[in-house]
């Protein structure tokens, strides 16, 4: 440290508050869907603890996987990963708390565990803005772009699960999941899950996005990807539903059958932010 | 050393403190839910409503009211209801629907009566609510 001159140090502070704004950019981006979705502040003050607890658990090291493959500069240990996770985290809690005053959700009238859930549920989305944000809208340089798109078998289902987390958060904790589910029969919850995979399959393999398109990698048939990536893909959005509408209290006292409809009506969106979190951020398989 | 921060960006002081204050928020966040998972006890909401202030205004005497849950568990949809009474008799009613009151906490709300609630026993309390 004593070997780094005065101007160094400043230049190094500079160019990291330039990146904490360029996160907390991401964080208001990428979470005001959730934070304008009322449903998520009464859930977030008053959801069962233990799971809100059980989802934030979750939610931690996720972050620290995702800022292994894109985040704040590029990272070298997983001591790097996890500072950057923090930092992440901090970013997105504070934006979390000034947006939700600015709107009046939070006020002195609230017990601190409240504020607390309200800020927390909304600060899993905000940190994965403010992580997103540095690998989307940072200067790329080569380096970082072939990290993520070296990311592997493990990265592209953690890239995957992050997108089906984020897309499906703030509808999760609202009536219409119920209310679309209750509404389909059957024989149209079968044909959503089929839709869902089908669509997954061609956002990844089919449709050409600028610059991120990803074709049909050589010497891989179509049952190989759809059961490699497609159809794990979808697994995980299921799962990441599952996860979500059971530690929002939306699961309980349900029919096994209606519950599985309730999961299935929240994949839909979970996995196509799956499928679109691997050619954004993931870049390739 | 010099010569490698060139290459590889460093860490700055300001980064690390960032990085400590995300831990921080992190380990309270889990202290304050896992505390209240901790002492959570089964059981219905405990709701108190109490009079705040009582002001004369164009469209008629308002109550400002507040309804406290002193319990454990939520509470949606909260009835408050006033009642003026003059010795047995009741003469002015009102009531309001307060969305949620979650545990611990109060939430704000107003009646309005056309009599002045200073002239009569104002009686004021939650009389339903249904869980979230």
């Amino acid at each position: 440290m004593t070997a780094i001159s005065a101007d160094r140090r400043r230049e190094i502070e500079r160019g990291f508050l330039v990146e904490l704004g360029r996160a907390a950019g991401g964080a208001v981006i990428f979470s005001l869907p959730v934070m304008m979705t009322m449903e998520t502040w009464a859930l977030g003050a008053g959801m069962d603890r233990a799971r809100l607890l059980a989802l934030f658990a979750a939610f931690v090291p996720m972050l620290v996987g995702l800022s292994h493959y894109v985040g704040f500069e590029e990272t070298q240990t997983w001591l790097d990963d996890l500072r950057d996770a923090f930092v992440a985290i901090a970013v997105g809690f504070v934006v979390s708390a000034l947006v939700l005053s600015a709107f009046g959700v939070l006020h002195p009238g609230l017990s601190l565990g409240e504020i607390t859930g309200a800020v927390a549920l909304q600060t899993i989305s905000a940190s994965f803005g403010a992580v997103i944000a540095q690998g989307q809208f940072g200067q790329r340089d080569d380096e970082c772009d072939a990290r993520a798109r070296g990311a592997g078998y493990g990265g592209q289902l953690l890239f995957m699960a992050s997108g089906a987390v984020f897309l499906s958060l703030n509808i999760a904790p609202t009536e219409e999941v119920e209310l679309i589910s209750a509404s389909m029969t059957p024989l149209h919850a079968l044909l959503l899950a089929a839709f869902a995979v089908l669509a997954m399959h061609a956002i990844v393999y089919r449709v050409n996005f600028v610059g991120q398109s990803l074709r049909r990698p050589e010497g891989r048939g179509f049952v190989e990807l759809l059961l490699g990536y497609t159809a794990v893909g979808y697994a995980i959005a299921l799962a990441v539903s599952a996860g979500l509408l059971w530690s929002f209290g939306s699961l309980e006292e349900l029919a096994p059958a209606t519950a599985l409809r309730h999961v299935v009506t929240l994949g839909f969106p979970a996995g196509i932010g799956a499928a679109f979190a691997r050619i954004l951020v993931g870049g390739g398989d | 050393m010099a010569a490698r921060e060139h290459e590889e960006p460093a860490v700055g002081r300001l980064e690390w403190g960032v990085a400590a204050l995300g831990a921080a928020i992190t380990i309270a966040v889990f202290a304050v839910l896992g505390y209240e998972a901790a002492t959570f006890e089964e059981g219905p909401p405990v709701l108190v409503a109490r009079v705040l202030t009582v002001s004369k205004l164009e469209g008629g005497h308002v109550v400002q009211f507040e309804a406290q849950n002193l319990g454990d568990s939520t509470a949606a949809e909260v009835v408050v209801r006033a009642t003026l009474k003059e010795g047995e008799k009741t003469i002015e009613e009102a009531e309001a629907t307060l969305d949620y009151v979650a545990r611990k906490s109060r939430r704000k709300g107003g009646l309005i009566f056309r009599r002045d609630p200073g002239s009569a026993t104002l009686e004021i309390a939650a009389v339903s609510y249904r869980e979230p």
